[in-house]
């Protein structure tokens, strides 16, 4: 009797550690996908914050996404638009402390004209320069379409 | 606070201006710099908030008064600046707490304690974020691993905690600035006596002191205010 208990013992312990690697590289498996897929998602989200949200990316960027992960940039920039429009504030702007209202900008890509700004409306063309408030360059400036002029 | 309607002269304007700079916008940057700092969410300063929206719509108005009544140029576009400073430091601590809920959403949501450190629209927010980022991982991984392995908190049914859930890292060090005098601490923050007086272990901040330590043993000094965060 003693002798049967102990084989079964021994047979149990087997696949009992069969299925402890199986089950233990499933996890780590898990961890690995998961941690893949949760820092693009990181990177998207920091994308989000940087280029605009809603706003159509650069075409090398977009061409890299997966289907799910665009869904992923839509659904969050609804969601911070949605929050912004609750508080009635544009959390999105001013990345940067201000040193003056007014900044100069030129610009690099051509962007039509009749571009509605915050106090009046512009001609973008190739190149031109404006003289424009801080707040609405900003986005301009984040997507590559505009440059500030220091000097 | 007189609204901002009608002109204003240049003695009520000095004193709101020394108003604002003693209350409001000095707790606002303190507020902000400790949110910065800090390695988790700090309580949701609301009455800060809406006073300081309020009082930046005060500034739109009184600018836009001189832009048409054609005041001196010069210190409109000063107090311009001001009002773009201020704004930069309102939405500057939005975002600031907003990416933090963005990084650490499962753990805020779970415990009780924090969520209460949010305001209701950060916690809508909140839910939104859990909400797109489990569809997503759904989508992606968790459909395709098999059924006991799917939990998107837990790494199998059989873990005993929610191993998955990433958590803010409350032992990093951070600069804090001693503003009231606190009582002597141990340095691994509890507070009872050993027994024995033994002085190397005690720890007491004057009022001016620069120090750079743990942020866990003083969470509760940072929230009581007597310490803050450069």
């Amino acid at each position: 009797m003693q002798e049967e208990g102990l084989e079964v013992l021994t047979a149990r312990t087997a696949d009992h550690y069969g299925a402890l690697i199986h089950h233990l590289s499933l996890i780590r498996n898990k961890r690995c996908l998961m941690a893949y897929v949760y820092n693009r998602a990181d990177i998207i989200r920091d994308l989000a914050w940087k280029v605009g949200l809603l706003h159509e990316l650069p075409r090398e960027i977009q061409e890299k996404f997966s289907d799910s992960e665009e869904q992923y940039f839509k659904d969050h920039s609804k969601s911070l638009k949605s929050y912004m429009s609750q508080l009635s504030l544009n959390v999105n702007v001013d990345m940067v402390p201000p040193k003056d209202p007014y900044i100069k900008v030129r610009v690099l890509e051509d962007l039509g004209s009749g571009i509605i700004l915050s106090d009046k409306s512009a001609n973008f063309a190739r190149h031109s320069m404006h003289f424009l408030k801080r707040t609405d360059a900003e986005q301009y400036i984040a997507r590559g379409l505009m440059e500030e002029l220091t000097s | 606070m007189a609204s901002g309607a009608g002109e204003w002269s240049t003695a009520q304007m000095d004193d709101y201006e020394t108003l604002i700079s003693t209350t409001d916008v000095e707790l606002l940057k303190r507020a902000w710099r400790n949110e910065k700092a800090a390695p988790e969410i700090l309580p949701f300063e609301e009455a800060l908030v809406k006073r300081a929206k309020e009082q930046i719509q005060l500034m739109e108005e009184t600018v836009d008064e001189f832009a048409e009544s054609g005041h001196d140029p010069l210190i409109a576009s000063l107090y311009q600046m001001d009002l773009d400073r201020a704004q930069f430091l309102l939405r500057s601590y939005l975002r600031v707490r907003l990416q933090k809920i963005e990084k650490f959403m499962f753990y805020i949501w779970k415990s009780d304690a924090y969520r209460h450190r949010l305001s209701t629209e950060e916690e809508k927010f909140g839910e939104r974020c859990i909400r797109d980022i489990g569809k997503h991982l759904e989508e992606t991984v968790l459909s395709k691993l098999p059924d006991n392995y799917q939990s998107l908190l837990k790494q199998s049914i059989i873990s005993e905690e929610d191993d998955m859930v990433p958590e803010p890292q409350l032992d990093t060090f951070v600069v804090a600035k001693c503003q009231r005098a606190t009582r002597p601490l141990f340095l691994d923050g509890s507070r009872q006596s050993a027994g024995f007086d033994n002085r190397d272990d005690h720890f007491q901040m004057v009022p001016g002191d620069l120090c750079i330590l743990r942020y866990r043993p003083f969470q509760e000094e940072l929230m009581s205010g007597n310490i803050s965060l450069v």
